[in-house]
């Protein structure tokens, strides 16, 4: 059979690649990756396969999950190591090859479209300009080589469109609130490289954005508050989801909606001229792909050996698996952790880099000028308490509680050799929350390229591999710090436990309250007696106080939105299968629209 | 010798400060309950120590727990207790130089803060009971409104002072000479971090986390009582920081006979500040917070004290 021996030949292909990344990347041998860089060697092959740092970090990246994506995820994430590290061509077209592939079967007609059109514009938008994939020539002020007169002032407005259009699929972005399968898609492996060429993507709008101020900074600011509208949209379609894969693909898409944020930040930045927060904003930008596609990594590789023990993995079949397999349990609750933002990990010092940020922005005008920004905080703030609770009822559900149906009570730990892989991945997410200086002492060359600073190596100490870098040049988090502090005070607290041998307590079968006794054919007790899946979202819904009568006025909106929408396509209609239709015909429209653009930029 | 002595008194002083607020913590809950039942109209004697008297009496009943979700309820309160500890540790009370003093981060307070008080609810759901899991995912429910009001009330101090810790925050106050367009706002947000604190069950004896903790007995539930204690003593000193920064003594001087009555002097103030702040709890939860839809009514004053803060901060600058 040629299945299982092809997977171990792509895993020592994807390692090869990391190991042949690393080494360039570090600064032990900058020689040949400056020849490569400027086109020394033969030109078609630098147009076909052209690495830069700042690509080549996120190859490192990729390379990573395909390691551990194994067979299925193959196709995606090798046209997403051509997508990031290609000639400008070659990666848009490899870009339109990784929405193919992460095409879900049960997603809504013509999903991907936006997308594809969108790489099909950056390819003519890169092709033309001289582009953003090939390096800066040394003694070319890049200011001078970014702008371009006219020409500059249309690619600034037309290039955040392009950028968003094609990464909108790639990212997860979406407006909708639901939950079901036409809204949110299971996440797999192969969509963790989509999120990273996501990112690398926006980096290189903050690369070669043209110097234009005005445009720049309200660029920026539409770019913020766009972002946190979609991560309000995706930590709803989290709370509202019914299987752990949809609700993990709300949070990732909440994950994902923060590079958007921290480019409008970085286009703030270099609007106002603000060197600190824009050193800052890059190395954010790199710490959340870096650590965005570990942490995503990890979750998914323990999601997978979840579903391979306990089933289809569905909330209201699954429970007291904290009982059943603990130790499995034990490591998805600190990725959950990583992922909501407790204090020493990575999503904290992300959340303190965002938090930072936003105070950097600048306060110079009068009251008028913050409210947007306290808004757009306050709109945050809201998402990320509804985020916080979508986890809390994945946590509430399936890992505490009684088991509510067979299927999910035959659930027990995987055996050594998978654990250990699951075991691996977190241990790494640990690390790079402990240790967020040394990826950034790995990708520094990138984050040069894209503050467009001549040299970028500053003097890095062993005390900077432990602190997160600072946002704006003053304040200072040391993860470590706290990570100390915990297991110290947590020592101490244990040794009470010991002391007080609270490990000897009896256990009893739960008091049913005066409840009848439950019938012999459910030996875990009456599953409807339990906290379901529903019960938070309700409660929410109590809470928050929704009007009676908004329900009703949102729906007759949206009914008159989706008249609107048959009604424009009417002519189409005739026509059957005119969905299915429209789809093929999208690429040589995108493609049209794409020369139009061409003839009016050049 | 000044290096060494300076981590001496640090670690003394973290230690007074970390028994203080422990011994303390109960009390005041104690305080809180008492002032509420005088203001509601019934009587009876202060008894400080009654709560620590129900606490050592449970804590010296042999332990039981359910067996479903075992797990999860052997852990949880010991591990909530250890991240309220460590919070309490990076909070000063009477004063600074303490140890760790870089590291006491607002935001990192909060997240500790507010990541306890939701394990602490978890418990409710780790046994898979009923009633029990639907007043934990109330409790729950009613913590996530509150995330908001919390994000602008540590975004406020940020946007005022330089710096982000608690003790860089009462360090400029102390040396900046107009201080006078950021009191208002760091009170605001003082406000706001009491109002999170402002527990809907706040003092003993609150009906949904006893009915949270039905199936617990013996340390486990001395140790989740007792944590719940602390995070309320830890909301109220952070808001009391925040609202009156002057009263943290500085110790530069190691050693000195004068930094001795300096620090019982501070020691007493930050009694008397905590008592007067527990009789403002009292306050919101008879008069203001009585109703039954007390979390949307907490989320939305705490919210509101938050934008206030920011109006306030950012006026201020508009004309001076």
């Amino acid at each position: 059979m040629t299945r299982p021996a092809c997977v171990p030949v792509l895993r020592a292909g994807w390692g090869i690649v990391m190991v042949a990344t690393l080494v360039a990347l570090l600064p032990l041998l900058p020689g040949p990756l400056a020849r490569i860089a400027t086109g020394g060697g033969a030109s078609r092959l630098v147009m076909l396969f052209h690495p830069d740092p700042l690509a080549l970090s996120a190859l490192l990246l990729v390379a990573l999950v395909g390691l551990y994506s194994g067979l299925a995820g193959a196709l995606a994430c090798s046209a997403a190591a051509f997508a990031v590290a290609g000639g400008p061509v070659v990666s848009a077209m490899a870009g339109a090859c990784v929405i193919v592939a992460l095409r879900d079967g049960a997603a809504r007609r013509g999903r991907g479209t936006g997308g594809v059109l969108g790489m099909a514009l950056l390819s003519m938008l890169l092709s033309t300009g001289g582009g953003i994939a090939p390096a800066i020539p040394p003694g070319i002020d890049p200011i001078a080589f970014a702008t371009a007169g006219q020409a500059g002032l249309s690619r600034g407005l037309v290039l955040p469109v392009a950028v968003l259009m094609a990464t909108w699929p790639l990212l997860h972005l979406s407006w909708r609130p639901g939950g079901g399968r036409r809204h949110l898609s299971a996440l797999r492996m192969a969509d963790v490289a989509g999120f990273v060429v996501g990112c690398h993507l926006w980096l290189r709008l903050l690369a070669c954005y043209p110097d234009i101020p005005v445009l720049s900074e309200r660029w920026g600011y539409a770019l913020l508050a766009l972002a946190a509208g979609l991560f309000l949209a995706a930590s709803l379609r989290a709370l509202v989801a019914r299987d752990i894969r949809r609700v993990l693909s709300g949070l990732f898409g909440g994950t994902a909606a923060l590079p958007v944020m921290v480019t409008g930040l970085g286009l703030v930045a270099r609007a106002n001229d603000l060197p600190d927060m824009l050193g800052g904003v890059v190395a954010c930008l790199m710490l959340l792909m870096a650590a965005g596609c570990i942490v995503w990594v990890a979750l998914l590789r323990l999601v997978d050996a979840m579903e391979a023990e306990a089933g289809r993995l569905v909330l209201m079949h699954l429970g007291g698996l904290a009982t059943l397999m603990p130790r499995l349990s034990v490591l998805l609750s600190v990725g959950l952790l990583a992922v909501g933002g407790l204090p020493p990990l990575i999503g904290f010092s992300i959340a303190w880099m965002l938090l930072r940020l936003f105070g950097g922005l600048p306060h110079g005008g009068s009251l008028a000028h913050e409210i947007p920004i306290a808004c757009v905080m306050i709109v945050m703030g809201v998402a990320w308490g509804v985020r916080l609770l979508a986890l809390v009822r994945l946590v509430g559900v399936a890992l505490c509680g009684r088991p509510r149906t067979p299927r999910g009570a035959g659930a027990c730990d995987p055996a050594w050799p998978i654990l250990g892989r699951c075991v691996v991945g977190v241990v790494m997410a640990c690390v790079v929350s402990v240790l967020p200086g040394a990826w950034l002492v790995v990708a520094h060359a990138g984050m040069a390229q894209v503050a467009r600073q001549a040299n970028g190596l500053v003097g890095m100490d062993a005390a900077a591999l432990f602190a997160v870098p600072s946002p704006d040049g003053v304040s200072v988090l040391v993860p470590v710090h706290g990570l100390v502090l915990l297991l110290v005070v947590g020592g101490m607290v244990g040794i009470v436990w010991r002391m007080r041998g609270v490990s000897a307590t009896r256990q009893v079968a739960t008091w049913e309250q005066g409840a009848p006794p439950v019938p012999p054919w459910m030996p875990f007790g009456d599953p409807l007696t339990q906290v379901g899946a529903g019960v938070f979202v309700r409660l929410l819904q109590d809470m928050a106080g929704w009007p009676d009568g908004a329900a009703i006025w949102l729906r007759r909106a949206l009914r008159a939105w989706r008249a609107c929408g048959r009604y424009l396509v009417l002519p189409l209609r005739r026509v059957p299968n005119a969905p299915d239709r429209l789809a093929s015909l999208a690429l040589p429209v995108g493609v049209a629209i794409a020369m139009i653009l061409l003839c009016w930029l050049s | 010798m000044g290096a060494l002595a300076a981590g001496m008194q640090g670690l003394l002083l973290s230690g007074m400060h970390l028994v203080l607020m422990m011994v303390m913590a109960p009390v005041c809950a104690r305080v809180i309950a008492w002032c509420r039942q005088g203001l509601a109209g019934g009587g009876g004697p202060v008894a400080p120590l009654l709560r620590w008297r129900m606490i050592a009496r449970i804590w010296g009943r042999s332990g039981m727990r359910a067996a479903s979700g075992a797990g999860v309820t052997a852990l949880a309160p010991w591990v909530a207790l250890s991240m309220v500890l460590a919070a309490v540790l990076l909070v000063p009370s009477f004063s600074l130089g303490m140890m760790g003093e870089d590291g006491s981060d607002l935001l990192m307070v909060s997240g500790l803060l507010f990541a306890a008080t939701a394990l602490l609810h978890v418990v409710g759901l780790a046994s898979g009971q009923g009633r029990e899991g639907r007043m934990a995912a109330m409790l729950l429910v009613g913590m996530m409104l509150l995330v908001p009001a919390l994000v602008m009330a540590v975004a406020v101090p940020w946007m005022a002072t330089p710096g982000t810790t608690i003790a860089g925050l009462v360090r400029f106050m102390r040396m900046t000479q107009d201080s006078a367009g950021i009191r208002g706002p760091l009170a605001l947000a003082g406000g706001a971090f009491i109002l999170v604190g402002v527990d809907r069950v706040a003092a003993g004896g609150g009906r949904a986390f006893n009915v949270m903790m039905d199936n617990l007995a013996g340390p486990d539930r001395a140790v989740m009582l007792f944590a719940r204690d602390l995070v309320t003593l830890a909301w109220i000193t952070l808001g009391g920081d925040l609202l009156w920064p002057d009263a943290i003594v500085i110790p530069d001087t190691t050693g000195s006979p004068r930094l001795f009555v300096g620090m019982m002097a501070a020691i007493a103030l930050w009694g008397v500040r905590t008592l007067g702040l527990c009789g403002v709890v009292a306050c919101l939860r008879t008069f203001v917070m009585a109703s039954g839809q007390v979390a949307r009514l907490r989320a939305g004053l705490a919210l509101l004290c938050g934008c206030l803060a920011i109006v306030l901060l950012f006026a201020g600058r508009e004309f001076g």
